[in-house]
């Protein structure tokens, strides 16, 4: 039952990182300051790569 | 959005790309790089998934190496890579396992007891992902780790880790810290169960004795010290003596705290018949106050930030600018798991356990770590094991 | 005048000799102890694990008990079989005291209480620092002189000291040993300690 309920929640919190990728991204296009832009780009990394399984 | 903006978001976006591809990438090749271990006729490499089935094809899924003599004697287990961050057990490890000759008894080897632990680094660490020990034939290489249970096999961590069975409340990220999650459970996270399989293991080939053998930082107390389950009190009380006295460093002994809990010497020896003991080397890679975090300073162990803080009366292990190189914290442990050997048969002369080859702690600060590391490319068919 | 003196002389040199047979005598015995053994701790260090394995080897008839209390002294003595000898081995251990339940106020008291019953009944109390400068002051915390505290509790006022002598780098027992005139025997190695518990419980 607790290992079930833990990869329950692993995909929930996959399924929020995903989430806030989209925001991140969606954020980026709409802004008109490029010095915001960089820094959705630099805070997009690490969340792309726990999407991608790689750190 | 004009042409412009869109260019302009473009480039961005694609500089964002090449950084997480290349981070991407260098941290792949990190988890999946392949340690080579050679190993003689006398060895066999068995699973943890033998012991718990359930582990099968996981990350943690690691290989356990049998070493027997011809005679009958006493089972002692050596644990290196419960903190993958601390390389010095698992070098000592490394040459238990292509070196060690039983003539009595039998010795077991983890070298990646949390192997998942090893396939990732400190988050804003700056660790070194590989590290080389030099050797004559050109170097080998071996993953650097974190202390705990890497992310991509276990997450999220809860607010509070409550301890199964103690019910104690520990810090949240030691659930995925396997020296906090002994003795472990059938059902629980992937570090609860690797601790589970070990149990299976020590139970099953009925060890008599476990050593587990790690690194500290010198700011912290419990350090060149054996740390010993009451069962193990004479044991590693007379081993310290007979180091201390003849081999040239100082290590003490520390009783485990009867009311922490997780830890390897105070629940492998609760709920087993083994005796549980765990080795601590000094390793100022780790210390807080520490200068460059980098692969010289992990294996040269010189710093000159953690020089000032010993000056400050800060530390609980000397330290000067000759650092505690690599050799020299791999050479306390191999000294230090034949000394407990040597021990345990004045204890039990019934049961012996006798184990030759194994350089110890004066050969290894003579000649370094990497003379004794057989190049796998020397090594019969079937002779190399991968990590 | 001559007859005299010569006399006098020799008379002076028996006494000498005989006094100096006398000290000697008494040093000896001030080093030497008696079986059953109560073996304990002022600070609950692991320091009382190293002498364990040394009077188990050397057969020397001992209990074991790292909170020994007056009363302890006191039962063995109605039961018939009084203790004769108890060893306190002194140095702090926070670890040690937190597992005991214990503070070094605890150990100290207890370990007061201990050595009055003990010279109510003549037992030779050993006062003994076993682990060296690992377990002095100066190798623990900022701060931290628990360690100093329980050598004061025990060190001063005990019959006979046994001493790890890197521990007395500093001069620390050699100077209770002068001052409170407390015989004290300097070991080297750890793997000394079984020839000095077999020459200090001579059977």
């Amino acid at each position: 039952m607790n290992a079930i309920l833990s990869q329950i929640i692993s995909i929930l919190y996959y399924a929020l990182i995903a989430f806030l990728v989209v925001l991140i991204i969606y954020n980026m296009i709409k802004t008109k300051d490029w010095k915001k832009e960089i820094v959705y780009v630099i805070i997009l990394i690490p969340f792309l790569l726990r999407l991608f399984m790689l750190k | 959005m004009d042409r412009k903006d869109i260019l302009r978001k473009s480039l961005i976006g694609l500089a964002g790309l090449v950084v997480m591809t290349v981070a991407g990438i260098s941290f792949y090749q990190h988890r999946h790089y392949k340690e080579e271990v050679v190993i003689s006729d006398q060895v066999k490499v068995k699973k943890l998934a033998d012991y718990f089935p359930e582990l099968s094809g996981s990350v943690n899924d690691c290989n356990i190496y049998m070493v027997e003599g011809s005679e009958p004697g006493a089972t002692i287990m050596v644990l290196a890579g419960s903190h993958p961050e601390e390389p010095a057990g698992r070098l000592a490890g490394w040459i238990l396992v292509e070196h060690a000759k039983m003539q009595k008894g039998r010795l077991i080897v983890v070298l990646s007891t949390n192997r998942s632990g090893t396939t990732v680094t400190r988050p804003s660490g700056a660790y070194p992902q590989l590290y080389t020990i030099p050797t004559t034939w050109g170097g080998q290489k071996f993953r650097m780790g974190d202390r705990w249970t890497n992310p991509l096999d276990q997450w999220p961590d809860p607010e509070v880790y409550i301890h199964y069975p103690s019910r104690q409340n520990l810090a949240y990220m030691d659930i995925r810290n396997l020296n906090r999650a002994w003795p472990g459970r059938a059902n629980g996270t992937l570090t609860e169960r690797t601790t589970f399989a070990f149990m299976n293991l020590i139970r099953q080939e009925k060890v008599d004795v476990v050593i587990d053998m790690h690194e500290a930082e010198l700011q912290y107390p419990v350090i060149n010290t054996i740390v010993t389950h009451e069962k193990g009190q004479d044991l590693a009380t007379m081993a310290s003596m007979t180091l201390t006295d003849f081999e040239g460093f100082s290590i003490g002994t520390e009783f485990s705290p009867v009311n922490l809990h997780g830890l390897s010497h105070r629940e492998i020896g609760d709920h087993s018949d083994a005796i549980s003991l765990l080795l601590e080397a000094p390793e100022p890679f780790l210390d807080a106050t520490r200068g460059i975090t980098g692969e010289k300073q992990l294996l040269e162990g010189k710093d000159a930030f953690v020089v000032k803080a010993g000056k400050h009366g800060l530390l609980y292990a000397p330290i000067d600018e000759n650092g505690w190189p690599i050799a020299k914290r791999v050479g306390r442990h191999t000294s230090t798991v034949l000394q407990i050997l040597q021990s345990w048969n004045e204890f039990h002369p019934e049961k012996e356990i006798v184990c030759e080859g194994v350089p110890k702690y004066k050969e290894l600060i003579e000649k370094g770590v990497g003379a004794f590391l057989i190049d796998p490319k020397t090594a019969g068919k079937g002779k190399v094991i991968f990590e | 005048m001559k007859r005299f003196n010569s006399t006098r002389i020799s008379r002076l040199l028996i006494l000498g000799f005989a006094m100096s047979l006398i000290t000697t005598a008494n040093q000896a015995v001030a080093q030497t102890a008696s079986e059953p053994v109560l073996l304990t701790s002022c600070g609950q260090s692991p320091g009382p694990v190293r002498l364990k394995i040394f009077l188990q080897k050397d057969a020397i008839a001992f209990d074991y008990n790292l909170q020994a209390k007056a009363e302890d002294l006191i039962a063995r003595k109605k039961e018939g079989k009084p203790y004769k000898s108890v060893i306190i081995v002194t140095g702090a251990s926070l670890k040690g005291m937190g597992a005991a339940g214990v503070s070094m106020d605890d150990e100290l008291t207890r370990t007061k209480a201990l050595i009055t019953e003990a010279k109510k009944q003549g037992i030779k109390i050993i006062g003994s620092h076993i682990e060296g400068m690992a377990r002095r002051s100066q190798g623990a915390s900022t701060g931290d002189n628990t360690d100093e505290m329980s050598i004061d509790a025990v060190c001063t006022v005990c019959d006979l000291m046994i001493v790890k002598k890197e521990g007395d780098s500093d001069g620390r027992f050699t100077t209770i040993s002068k001052g409170k005139n407390i015989p004290l025997i300097l070991f080297e190695m750890n793997t000394e300690i079984e020839g000095v518990l077999k020459k200090v419980f001579t059977k």
